[in-house]
């Protein structure tokens, strides 16, 4: 065989052959090139992840492929190619012919990506209705066979049920049953599993080992390297419309060449030591105007004995929580303990369901607490009893020793300065009517407008000092939040809770929304805020890795109990409650 | 979170067809003001320009009529009876000869105000309702939605019809009618708009911080709500004139000759084959006000939530 | 009025990530049938409750008026009444009893049926309000329909005739909207009657004179709905689940008809109800512009001569057919949407 033979031969084999495809967006006048430039192969039985943040172009290069880029997409391309077919050169009808039967897609989140007032069942017969001629007998025969293919038990009820009322794994598996029931040679997979708990985030990945192990060529598409890992051959990395890396999933985890792949791999908290930086220390020239953590030492009014040399490296174990100058308790002892902990809700038919049961802990001053659970463990209601938001059905909280629960909210809102909250989704938490000036003005001033040009001019100090210290230039304070990058909002919403100087932040989710190098820098961010101001943290996630980051003690929550809890290390290197050694098996992590 | 709830009414109508691209990106926050300038300019469509410009048109008409017209709406000229639209009278004139443009502008006066005062009333009793309901304990919530439930019954003109029935037909009732049937929306909006609000989560951190339910209601929930309610009152006077016209249409508010825009219309319908000028402007002009102001209610409306 | 669009539930559920409500569980089978029965007793209970709420306030409103019922009764205060034919009137009616024993008296009328007799008319009020009820029904219920089916045809249209398709049909139902059923009866008698002398000005029975009612109905109710059906297809649209359609080969149309509409009818549907209601207090009005006898007129004129038994009768069969109107659609809007199956019966 000659060498070009076996090119042709390989070209033919490939499902999938992109090369210089570029995607630019009209609006108005204006063009935005989207997709600069991109090319990939996969072939039967690969699995290529495109892996970049928001705003990469990834989810756009999946789209084009299918010919759904949209009306105001201009797509062009050297070559792209679905099987032996160009997909630029085909009408409307042909490539409608061609989804679904050569190409199948699965998004993100099924609750929405499922028609949710369709059957689950429906929807999958009707990709066999588009491209077969089966009976409708024949079709939900099919249907069964596909949903029990991939997983889902009970096929012959569950192909009754609409996508709301199936459990966020069987949904998801039945819609990538919907895009594979005419087993086509490529899959392309946006974000399938972002939207899961971890242990079923597992099942979908094995799924999608399985399909790749059967010959189907599968283009996967997500923002966490970690994932990618588990199942990729082969992983390019995307940022800016471009691709800036392409190679063997090992050697691209491994040995990253480009620099912007190096950061995103640091930026992965899984497996990285307590107080190690995430995010690259930036230089001045590239601080404007997101990052600025240089400026954020020294000015601080809380935080003179942190110094540039604990910052950047690996800070030792045992200077952790008496860096902080308004300490006066020696570290260890309780900032926050709670007690036999419960709470339960009335669903709506009537019956009781308990969603924090006999929770206890103890959160040690200057420390953090990590609390990690799947959805609906009872987190975020545990988060609230901490902060006293939510009473106790029994059980009681204490601050500082100090009765706490238990106390009349009129009491108690005195002392609430001395614990704040930042939550997953910043933006909601601010009134949509006000700047930034003006939400951290009120949370300095205790809702009392400064009075006198002294008390202003002291305002605007203490405003400015805000935003140095969460890494923001005093610029953004006339925006209002919606105006503000993911990123940003969050280091807002750090600013406001530290306005009042209190001792404990309670951090739900506090990045579960933002992009992994975003999520970098705001771990950062909090790392050095405790440091410097001796906070203890009750911090709050379902991703292992961040807790695992973040933590000296971890909490594992399950179905409202804690079932394990211990030092961070001891936790994760051994596992003693079967659920935490379960999760920690399903945790994504590179290398 | 506060997008879907700071508009309760129909979501705009502005073409946004949007497509999934660079659109969703997220703003890079580096704009300027005279950047913030041309957003708000920009996001004054040409409808809404018209709208207003229509709206000042009528409230100039309705506070100084003489300015647009110099003829007087109640002078009657046999001679001129039924001439039909012209270069002297715009509109035509009505079977006394009076100048139909001249009344029509003279009606704005109190067209406007009957829909002014009418969504006023409407809107004080729902702000009364509504807050009850979304702040008070759930046994007032149950009870005010009962309330509402029960006046729900009374569907459209029929709660202002039996309000007349008691109270006997006239401007001022038929004025209090229409707020009267108009407040049990209202006050479900109102009672939606505080619960949405007061579930959100600037309201929670707001607790956190230590703020008293009063400051929160001063300070958060009050201005949110008052933000929604003045699109609402500007997207209800428009429909509050065109009720008001009806009301005086079936001979229950304004009496003929008054220039009303309703009662003209009324009047003019006897000589519907002969004069049709007589009903189509008056008419007309309901429409464009009632037009105006919902296009610039949901330009407030839409403008809240972009917010 | 457009004020009820907050009834209407929009069908975009939240992010999945996180909330723990959102953590649906395997929906458990037979739990349905005591939902859905629950449901019916609390729609039925509520509905009992409305009746006699409405018929309390209707009782205590009247005593409101000024004057005396009994002269009422007699042609009002310029018939010059005998006392003794007040005495007998006051005698005939009730009025002479304690105000609790009317309000029992008239409340256990109410349930039997019994409306009392006109003042006007001097026939029992059941009877002129069965004359009006069947031809009001028949202008509603058509209206209604004709309005869907406009409200289904402009919103396909503005969402798939590009740009311009947009701007027409949103000045349409922006003007639609706020066109005065009053006004618009008229002005389609100018050319259709007047003009091209196609259809009767004056109502007739059939169906040719149902046409022009039916329109001056429909328009404006079509334009609301209109706006609020493409606003939901825009989003529907613009929702992953159509992605993933076309993503398996549906075409534009497929994915408009099997996903988009019925996602856009679902709060046409929830309004339906509240629709029917401003269609019946339209009917006020259309059916004076036409000359039309039904329930609207009778009410106008009976509110004119403060008949005041055929005012209590009339509406309170309205409020009777508005509650039943309201529970079809509540019931209509749970076939349509499993999703509000699965929750409590109040929102």
């Amino acid at each position: 065989m000659s060498e070009q033979d076996a090119v042709a031969m390989s070209e033919r084999a490939a499902v999938l052959d992109v090369q210089n495809l570029r995607v630019a967006f009209r609006t108005g006048r204006a063009s935005t090139q989207v997709v600069d430039g991109v090319g990939f192969r996969i072939e039967p039985g690969q699995c290529l992840a495109l892996v970049g943040e928001s705003g990469s172009g990834k989810s756009v290069t999946a789209r084009s492929i299918l010919g759904l880029a949209g009306d105001s997409a201009h797509v062009s391309a050297d070559r792209l190619r679905v099987g032996s077919r160009d997909v630029l050169t085909l009408g409307n009808r042909q490539l409608r012919a061609m989804r679904g039967a050569d190409v199948g897609l699965v998004l993100q989140d099924a609750l929405v990506s499922l028609d949710p007032l369709r059957t689950v069942g429906r929807e999958i017969a009707d990709a066999l209705r588009l491209h077969t001629r089966l009976t409708p007998s024949e079709r939900s025969a099919r249907v069964l066979r596909v949903l029990a293919d991939v997983g889902v038990p009970e096929p012959h009820l569950r192909a009754r049920q609409r996508s709301g009322e199936l459990s966020g794994g069987l949904r998801q598996r039945a819609l990538i049953a919907s895009a594979i029931a005419l087993e086509p040679p490529l899959l392309i997979a946006d974000e399938p599993t972002t939207a899961l708990d971890t242990t079923v985030q597992e099942q979908i990945l094995r799924l999608l080992e399985r399909l790749k192990s059967e010959g189907t060529g599968i283009l996967l598409i997500s923002h966490d390297l970690a994932v990618v890992g588990r199942i990729a051959d082969t992983i390019a990395v995307m940022t800016d419309g471009r691709i800036v890396e392409q190679g063997p999933a090992t050697q691209v985890l491994g040995d990253p060449q480009h620099e912007y792949t190096r950061l995103l791999i640091r930026a992965v908290p899984a497996g990285r030591p307590r107080g190690t930086r995430l995010a690259p220390t930036p230089t001045p020239a590239a601080t404007a105007p997101t990052a600025q953590h240089d400026r954020s030492v020294g000015s601080s009014p809380k935080g003179p004995e942190s110094s540039d040399d604990t910052r950047g490296g690996t800070i030792s174990a045992p200077s952790r929580g008496l860096g902080g100058a308004g300490d006066t308790m020696p570290a260890g002892s309780a900032a926050l303990e709670a007690r036999g902990l419960s709470k339960s809700y009335r669903s709506p038919d009537g019956s009781r369901r308990v969603v924090v049961d006999d929770v206890s802990f103890v959160l040690e001053r200057g420390r953090t607490l990590g609390l990690v659970g799947e959805s609906g463990s009872g987190k975020t209601t545990t988060a609230r009893l901490a902060l006293g938001l939510t009473a106790p059905d029994a059980g009681t909280v204490t601050l500082g020793g100090a009765p706490w629960s238990i106390l009349n909210e009129r009491l108690r809102r005195p002392e609430r300065r001395r614990i704040g909250a930042i939550y997953q989704d910043p933006l909601g938490s601010f009134d949509p009517r006000r700047n930034v000036r003006e939400i951290l003005a009120d949370a300095l001033t205790s809702g009392r407008s400064a009075s006198g040009a002294g008390g202003r001019a002291a305002l605007a100090r203490s405003i400015a000092e805000l935003l140095d210290s969460v890494g923001l230039a005093t610029a953004l304070a006339d925006r209002r939040p919606l105006h503000l990058s993911g990123g940003q909002r969050q280091r807002v919403a750090i600013a406001r809770a530290l306005a009042p100087d209190p001792q404990i932040l309670v951090c739900d989710e506090p990045v579960s929304a933002l992009d992994v190098s975003v999520q970098a820098q705001v771990l950062d961010l909090l790392d050095e805020l405790q440091q410097e101001r001796g906070l203890s943290y009750l911090f709050i996630s379902h991703d292992l890795g961040v807790v695992q980051h973040m933590s000296d003690t971890v909490a594992v929550m399950f179905d409202g109990r804690i079932v394990e809890t211990g030092p961070s290390a001891d936790v994760f290197a051994r596992p003693a409650h079967e659920y935490t050694r379960r999760l920690l098996e399903a945790a994504p992590r590179i290398g | 979170m506060s997008g879907s709830a700071g508009a309760p009414l129909l979501p705009s109508t502005a073409g946004t067809g949007g497509k999934p691209g660079p659109g969703r990106r997220e703003t890079d926050g580096r704009a300027s003001g005279t950047r913030h300038l041309r957003l708000i300019l920009g996001h004054l469509h040409g409808g809404e320009i018209v709208a207003a410009l229509v709206l000042i048109f009528l409230l100039v008409a309705a506070l100084a009529p003489s300015l647009l017209t110099a003829t007087d709406p109640l002078g009657i000229a046999p001679a001129d009876a039924f001439t039909p639209p012209s270069p002297r009278h715009w509109f035509g004139t009505d079977e006394s000869g009076r100048d139909i443009f001249t009344r029509v502008v003279y009606g704005a006066r109190s067209s406007l105000l009957i829909g002014v005062a009418a969504t006023g009333i409407g809107l004080v009793l729902a702000v009364i309702l509504g807050s009850l309901a979304g702040l008070g304990p759930r046994a007032v919530d149950f009870g005010v939605n009962r309330l509402l439930e029960v006046l729900f019954a009374f569907p459209g003109l029929l709660l202002a019809l039996l309000f007349i029935t008691i109270f006997g037909p006239g401007v001022a009732t038929s004025t209090i009618a229409v707020g009267l049937a108009t407040a049990p929306g209202y006050a479900r909006i109102v009672r939606s708009e505080i619960r949405s609000i007061r579930g959100s989560g600037y309201i929670e951190a707001a607790t956190v911080l230590g703020r008293s339910p009063a400051q929160i209601f001063r300070r958060h929930i009050l201005p949110n709500v008052a933000a929604g309610l003045f699109a609402l009152a500007t997207l209800g006077v428009g429909q509050a004139i065109v009720w008001a016209a009806a009301l005086s249409f079936l001979g229950l508010g304004a009496v003929p000759p008054a220039a009303e825009w309703g009662a003209m219309l009324s009047a003019g319908r006897t000589y519907i084959s002969v004069a049709w000028w007589l009903t189509f402007f008056p008419g007309a002009f309901v429409v464009l006000a009632a037009a105006s102001a919902t296009v610039l209610g949901r330009g407030l409306q839409r403008r809240n939530r972009e917010r | 009025m457009t004020f009820l669009a907050d009834a209407a539930g929009s069908p975009g559920p939240g992010s999945a990530g996180g909330a723990e409500a959102l953590h649906s569980r395997p929906h458990e089978r037979g739990g349905g049938v005591w939902r859905a029965v629950r449901w019916a007793a609390t729609r039925v209970a509520g509905a009992v409750f409305v009746l006699w709420a409405v018929a309390t306030l209707i009782f205590f409103g009247i005593r409101l008026i000024p004057g005396d019922p009994a002269e009422a009764i007699l042609g009002g205060p310029g018939s010059r009444a005998t006392p003794e034919a007040l005495a007998q009137a006051r005698a005939e009616f009730g009025l002479d009893q304690p105000l609790f024993t009317q309000y029992l008296h008239e409340l256990g009328r109410l349930a039997t049926g019994d409306f009392g007799t006109s003042y006007a008319l001097k026939v029992p009020v059941g009877q002129v309000i069965l004359d009006g009820l069947g031809s009001t029904l028949v202008l509603t219920v058509i209206s209604l329909a004709v309005a869907w089916l406009l409200a289904i045809a402009l919103a396909l249209w503005a969402t798939r005739g590009g740009r311009v398709a947009a701007a027409v049909s949103t000045v349409l139902e922006i003007v639609a909207a706020a066109v005065p059923n009053f006004w618009l009866g008229t002005i389609l008698i100018l050319p259709f009657s007047v003009g091209l002398g196609w259809l009767p000005a004056i109502s007739t029975p059939g169906i040719p004179g149902l046409v022009l009612p039916v329109l001056t109905l429909a328009i404006p109710l079509a334009g609301f709905l209109g706006q609020l059906m493409r606003e939901s297809v825009l989003n529907a649209l613009d929702a992953p689940f159509t992605v993933s359609a076309r993503a398996r080969g549906e075409s534009e149309t497929g994915v408009r008809l099997i996903h988009a509409l019925r996602h856009a009818a679902l709060p046409a549907i929830s309004l339906s109800g509240w629709a029917f209601g401003s269609l019946i207090s339209g009917a006020v009005v259309v059916e004076t512009v036409f000359a039309r006898p039904g329930l609207g007129r009778t009410l106008l004129n009976a509110v004119l001569i403060r008949d005041i038994p055929v005012v209590i009768g009339v509406v309170m069969v309205v409020a009777l057919v508005y509650i039943v109107v309201t529970i079809a659609t509540d019931l209509a809007d749970r076939i349509a949407d499993p999703r509000l199956r699965q929750q409590g019966g109040d929102r």
